[in-house]
C-alpha cells in the first residue's frame, strides 16, 4: 500500500515538475518581453532586461514570480508603477496626459501635409 | 494664414519655455522616487531581529526615520556616524537588507547602534514594496504612517537637517 | 605660460568677433568699400587662427600632462598611452567645446578661401552671421567653460579619464560628428544672408549644396561610428538605444537629409525655396539644442557631461537669440522669397516634397518624444520616461512610407511626369518586386516586420536599378541597352545611387538583426555550458592580470558550432586611475553576423560565478555597412559638386 502511495506521489511530482518546467520557459519569455520595456531604475538609460545590477535582478525575479502566480502584464506594471512611479515605464501610458505624445506622428504629418498641399497641384498644369 | 509664417517661431518658443523651466527649477532636494511620497507606509511582512515586532506595528503613532542598510555596503558605514548623531533626538529604525544576523551584529558592535530597533529583510523581496533602488536609503515617516520623504544614497548631516526642517513646514 | 597664452588668444578672438559684428551693424553693407570688406575679412581670418592656436595649446598641455591646468588635472593621468593623452583633450566638456570652436574656425577659413567667387554684399552678410555664431561659442567657452584655468597647489597626478572613453572611438567619433554639426553653420549663414538679401536663387542653391553635403557626410560617418563604438564598448549588445543624446544627434541628420533633397529642388526648379531656408535654419538650431541638452545635463543619458546650470542658461540664451531671431527673420521675409509656382504632385520634386514630409514628421516626433519628460514634469510634476519601445512604434510608420516614396521619386522626371510613362515604367518594376518578395517569403517564412524590411530593401534596390537602366536606354532603338551611356551619367547621379543602395543595405541589416536576434543572460560558474542558437558556449577559464593602466579579468569561452570550434575572450577592466570598471565584449564575426559575449562582475562576490550575457545578432554588419555606403555616395556626389566651389555667383 505504502509503495503504491510512494509511486503515485512520485508520478504526481514528476507531472507537476514537467508541466512547471514547460510553463517556466513561457513565463520567462513573457518576463523578458516586459523587462525590455522597463527602465533599470539605477542605471543610465538601460532597460531592466539588459541590466546586471542587483535591483534589476531582483525585479526580474519578482516579475517572473508574479507571472507564475498568474498575474497579468498590466497588473505587474501597475504594481511597479505604484512603487517606482511612471519613470520605470519606457513606453509611456496611453493616458490623457500623453495624448500629444502618442498623436505626434499623425499630427505632425497632417500639419506638414497641409502646408505642402498649398504648394502642390494635383493635376497636370498646361505647359 | 498670417500666423502660419510664424508657426516655426511659435513652436520653438514653446519648446524653449519648457527647457528654461527645467533648468530654472531644478529642485534642490529632489527625491528620486516620488511614487511613495505622501502615501501610507505599505504593510510589510518584515520582522525585527528578535522576532517580536512587525515593522508596521512598531512605527505606529510615532515620527520615525527608517534607514535601510547592510553590513556589506561601504557608504552605509560613513552614513552610520551621521545617524548616530541624531539617534538621541529622533526615533531611527534600521532595516537590514540582504544580510545575515551574525554580520549585522558584528557591524553594530563595531560601529555602535543608532537604531531603536533593527528589522530584517534578508531576501530583499519585501523592500521592493518600498520602491528600493539600493542601500542605503532613508525614509521619513510621520505619526499617521505617511511617508513624507525618501532619501536615496548616504545621507549627511546637512541634508538630514534640511530634510527635517523641510518636513516640519 | 602656455595656458595663459591660450586664454588670451581666446579673449582676443572674442573681442575681434565683437568688433567685426559691431562694424557690420554700423556700416551699411550697401556702401561697402573694397578696403572695408578686406578689413572684415582679415579680422575674421585672424580670429580663426587665434582659436585654432589655443586649441593646439590645450593639446600640448594634455600631452605634457601639465596638471597646473585644472582641466588637464581632472581628465588625464600620466600612465595614459600618448594617443589617449591627445584624445583626452576632447573627452570632457571644456576641451570638447574648444574643439567645436576649432572646427568652426576651420570651416570659417575654408569659407574665406572661396569667398572671392561670391558677390561682396552677400559674402559680407555670411561673414557677419558666422561672426555672431563664433562670438556665442567663444563667449560660452571663455566665460563658463574655460579650459585654461589654473589650479594651485599643483597636483602631482591627474584624476584620469572615464574608462569608456579610453578607446580609439574617442579619436574619431567626436571629431567626425563635430565636423558634421559645425558644418551646418555655413548653410545656416548662407540662409540668413539670403533672407537678409531677400532673394533665393538657383545659383545660391548650387553654392550652398556642397556645404550641406559635406556636413551630411560627416554626420553620417560620425553617427555610424558612434553607434559602432556604443555597440562594442557599452556591452549592451545593441547598436541604437534611443538614448536622448542619440536622438538629439539623429535630428540634424534627418533634417540635413531632407535639406539635401529640398535644395536639389531649389537648384533644378527654383522650388521649395522657403522650405530649404527653413530646414537649414532648423538643422543648425537643432545642433545648438543638442549642445544645450548634452552640456546642461538636462536628460539622463550615457553621454552626460558634468552638469552646470550656469552653462545651461548661457547656451539656452544663445540658442533662443539665434534661433528666434532667424525664425522671425524667416517669417518676415517669407513672402519675398517664396516662389509662386506650384509643384505638380507626380514629378520628381513632388516626390521629394512628400518624402520630405515624412522625414520631417519623424524628426518632429523624435524631438517631441525626447523632450516629453520635461513637458510632463513641468505640467504635472511627474517623472516619466520615453524610451525605445515608444520610438520603435512611432518611427516605423513614418519611415517606411519615406523609403517607399524615395524609391518612387528616383524614377520620376523633373517638372512633370506623364502618367502613362509612369505606368509603363513601374509595371515591370512592380512585377519583379512582388515576385522577389513572395519568393523570399515562401523560402524563409519570416514575421511581418522582417518581411516589410526586406520588401523595403528590395524596392529601394529595384528603383535604383530601374532608373539606371532607363538612363542606358537608347530611345530610338527600343529595348536595347547602350553601355556606352554609363559614362554619360553624371557622377552625382552615381553618388545618389550609392546613397540609396546604402539605405537599402542599412534597412536590410536593421530588419534582419532586430527581427532574428537572440539573447541569453545568466549567472554561470566555470565550465558551465550555454546554448544560444546552435552555438554551445563553455565558460572555459578566467584569468586575472594587470595591463597597461588597468586590471584585467579575462574570461575565455570555448564556442562550438557543428564541427567548428573557436575561442572567444571577454574582458572586464578596472582602471587603476579612476577605479571605474568597463566591459570589453567578445565579438566573433561570421559573414555578416555577430556572436557577442559579455562577462560581468562576480555575483555574489566570492562565489566565482559570473553574469554572462550572450547575444546573437544576425546580419548586423549590414547596418554599419549600409551607413558607410551612404556616406560613400555622398563623397562621390561631392566630387561632382566640387566645381560649384569655384563657380562665380
Amino acid at each position: 500500500m505504502l509503495l503504491i502511495k510512494k509511486i503515485l506521489l512520485t508520478l504526481l511530482l514528476l507531472f507537476v515538475f514537467t508541466s512547471l518546467a514547460k510553463n517556466i520557459e513561457l513565463e520567462k519569455e513573457k518576463m523578458r518581453k516586459l523587462a525590455a520595456e522597463l527602465r533599470c531604475v539605477v542605471c543610465q538609460n538601460q532597460s531592466l532586461l539588459e541590466s546586471d545590477s542587483q535591483i534589476a535582478k531582483d525585479l526580474k525575479e519578482l516579475i517572473l514570480e508574479m507571472y507564475m502566480r498568474g498575474k497579468s502584464e498590466s497588473e505587474i506594471k501597475l504594481f511597479l508603477v505604484d512603487r517606482y512611479g511612471e519613470f520605470i515605464l519606457f513606453k509611456p501610458t496611453f493616458s490623457f496626459n500623453n495624448i500629444f505624445l502618442w498623436l505626434a506622428p499623425l499630427f505632425s504629418f497632417l500639419v506638414l501635409s497641409f502646408i505642402a498641399s498649398k504648394k502642390l497641384s494635383f493635376f497636370k498644369r498646361e505647359k | 494664414m498670417k500666423l502660419l509664417k510664424f508657426l516655426p517661431l511659435i513652436i520653438f518658443l514653446i519648446v524653449s519655455i519648457f527647457l528654461y523651466n527645467k533648468i530654472k527649477y531644478q529642485k534642490e532636494l529632489e527625491p528620486l522616487s516620488s511614487a511613495l511620497i505622501e502615501k501610507k507606509f505599505p504593510s510589510l511582512k518584515i520582522k525585527s531581529l528578535d522576532n517580536n515586532d512587525n515593522i508596521n506595528d512598531f512605527i505606529k503613532n510615532k515620527f520615525v526615520i527608517i534607514n535601510i542598510f547592510a553590513s556589506w555596503c561601504a557608504p552605509c558605514r560613513i552614513e552610520h556616524e551621521v545617524l548616530k548623531s541624531f539617534s538621541e533626538e529622533y526615533t531611527i529604525v534600521g532595516l537590514a537588507y540582504k544580510d545575515s544576523i551574525e554580520n549585522i551584529e558584528s557591524f553594530l558592535l563595531e560601529l555602535g547602534n543608532p537604531y531603536k530597533k533593527v528589522f530584517y529583510d534578508f531576501s530583499g523581496k519585501e523592500s521592493i514594496n518600498l520602491g528600493l533602488y539600493g542601500v542605503p536609503e532613508t525614509f521619513f515617516v510621520n505619526e499617521d504612517s505617511k511617508i513624507l520623504y525618501k532619501h536615496v544614497g548616504p545621507i549627511n548631516k546637512m541634508e538630514f537637517k534640511k530634510i527635517i526642517s523641510g518636513i516640519i513646514h | 605660460m602656455l595656458p595663459e597664452i591660450g586664454n588670451i588668444f581666446l579673449i582676443i578672438s572674442f573681442l575681434l568677433f565683437s568688433a567685426q559684428l559691431a562694424l557690420s551693424f554700423k556700416f551699411n553693407s550697401l556702401d561697402l568699400k573694397y578696403s572695408f570688406f578686406d578689413v572684415i575679412k582679415r579680422l575674421s581670418f585672424f580670429s580663426y587662427i587665434l582659436v585654432l592656436t589655443s586649441f593646439f595649446i590645450l593639446i600640448i598641455n594634455y600631452v605634457s600632462s601639465d596638471f597646473s591646468v585644472l582641466n588637464v588635472y581632472n581628465n588625464t593621468h600620466t600612465n595614459k598611452p600618448l594617443i589617449y593623452k591627445i584624445t583626452g583633450t576632447w573627452g570632457n566638456h571644456e576641451g570638447s567645446l574648444l574643439m567645436w570652436l576649432s572646427v568652426l574656425s576651420l570651416y570659417g577659413l575654408l569659407f574665406l578661401i572661396f569667398i572671392k567667387n561670391l558677390p561682396k554684399r552677400f559674402a559680407f552678410k555670411v561673414m557677419a552671421t558666422l561672426a555672431l555664431v563664433n562670438l556665442g561659442f567663444v563667449g560660452f567657452t571663455v566665460f563658463t567653460s574655460n579650459p585654461f584655468i589654473r589650479t594651485f597647489p599643483i597636483p602631482s597626478e591627474g584624476l584620469g579619464l572615464n574608462p569608456v572613453l579610453q578607446d580609439p572611438g574617442l579619436a574619431f567619433h567626436p571629431p567626425l560628428l563635430y565636423l558634421g554639426y559645425v558644418g551646418l553653420t555655413i548653410p545656416f549663414s548662407f540662409s540668413i544672408a539670403a533672407l537678409l538679401q531677400g532673394e533665393v536663387t538657383r545659383e545660391w542653391a548650387k553654392w550652398v549644396k556642397p556645404w550641406i553635403l559635406i556636413s551630411w557626410i560627416f554626420l553620417t560617418l560620425g553617427i555610424t561610428l558612434g553607434s559602432w563604438w556604443a555597440y562594442y564598448e557599452l556591452g549592451w549588445g545593441g547598436w541604437w538605444f534611443w538614448d536622448p543624446v542619440e536622438n538629439i544627434s539623429l535630428l540634424p541628420w534627418l533634417l540635413t537629409t531632407a535639406l539635401l533633397h529640398s535644395v536639389k529642388v531649389t537648384e533644378k526648379r527654383e522650388g521649395l525655396k522657403s522650405w530649404t531656408i527653413l530646414l537649414s535654419i532648423l538643422a543648425f538650431s537643432l545642433t545648438l539644442l543638442g549642445t544645450f541638452i548634452v552640456r546642461s545635463g538636462l536628460l539622463t543619458s550615457v553621454h552626460a557631461f558634468a552638469s552646470d546650470p550656469a552653462r545651461g542658461i548661457f547656451i539656452l540664451t544663445f540658442l533662443v537669440i539665434v534661433t528666434a531671431g532667424s525664425l522671425l527673420l524667416y517669417g518676415i521675409k517669407l513672402e519675398k522669397i517664396e516662389n509662386k509656382k506650384n509643384i505638380y504632385l507626380v514629378s520628381r520634386e513632388g516626390g521629394l516634397l512628400l518624402n520630405n514630409i515624412f522625414l520631417c514628421a519623424s524628426a518632429i516626433t523624435i524631438l517631441l518624444g525626447t523632450i516629453w519628460p520635461l513637458v510632463i514634469e513641468a505640467t504635472t510634476g511627474q517623472d516619466i520616461s520615453v524610451g525605445a519601445p515608444y520610438f520603435k512604434i512611432v518611427f516605423l510608420p513614418l519611415i517606411f512610407p519615406a523609403i517607399f516614396l524615395s524609391g518612387v521619386s528616383i524614377n520620376l522626371n523633373w517638372k512633370v511626369t506623364n502618367l502613362d510613362y509612369l505606368y509603363s515604367r513601374f509595371w515591370k518594376l512592380m512585377i519583379v518586386f512582388i515576385f522577389l518578395v513572395s519568393i523570399y517569403y515562401i523560402i524563409y517564412d519570416v514575421p511581418v516586420l522582417i518581411l516589410l524590411g526586406v520588401a523595403a530593401t528590395i524596392w529601394m534596390l529595384l528603383s535604383v536599378i530601374g532608373d539606371f537602366f532607363s538612363k542606358l536606354h537608347d530611345k530610338s532603338k527600343g529595348f536595347k541597352i547602350n553601355l556606352n551611356k554609363t559614362k554619360k551619367i553624371r557622377l552625382s547621379i552615381y553618388g545618389m545611387y550609392f546613397a540609396h543602395i546604402g539605405v537599402a543595405v542599412f534597412i536590410l541589416g536593421v530588419s534582419l538583426s532586430e527581427g532574428m536576434k537572440t539573447y541569453y543572460q545568466g549567472v554561470e560558474s566555470l565550465n558551465s555550458k550555454i546554448h544560444v542558437e546552435n552555438f554551445t558556449i563553455t565558460f572555459f577559464k578566467l584569468d586575472k592580470f594587470k595591463k597597461e593602466n588597468w586590471f584585467s579579468e579575462t574570461g575565455t569561452f570555448l564556442v562550438k558550432k557543428n564541427d567548428n570550434e573557436f575561442k572567444m575572450k571577454a574582458e572586464r577592466r578596472v582602471y587603476l586611475d579612476t577605479g571605474m570598471p568597463s566591459t570589453e565584449a567578445a565579438i566573433k564575426r561570421n559573414f555578416f553576423s555577430h556572436l557577442y559575449i559579455v562577462m560581468g562582475q562576480e555575483q555574489p562576490i566570492g562565489s566565482g560565478k559570473r553574469i554572462i550575457r550572450v547575444y546573437h545578432n544576425p546580419h548586423i554588419i549590414f547596418i554599419w555597412l549600409g551607413a558607410i555606403i551612404m556616406a560613400f555616395g555622398g563623397v562621390v556626389s561631392l566630387i561632382d559638386y566640387r566645381k560649384s566651389f569655384f563657380r562665380k555667383l
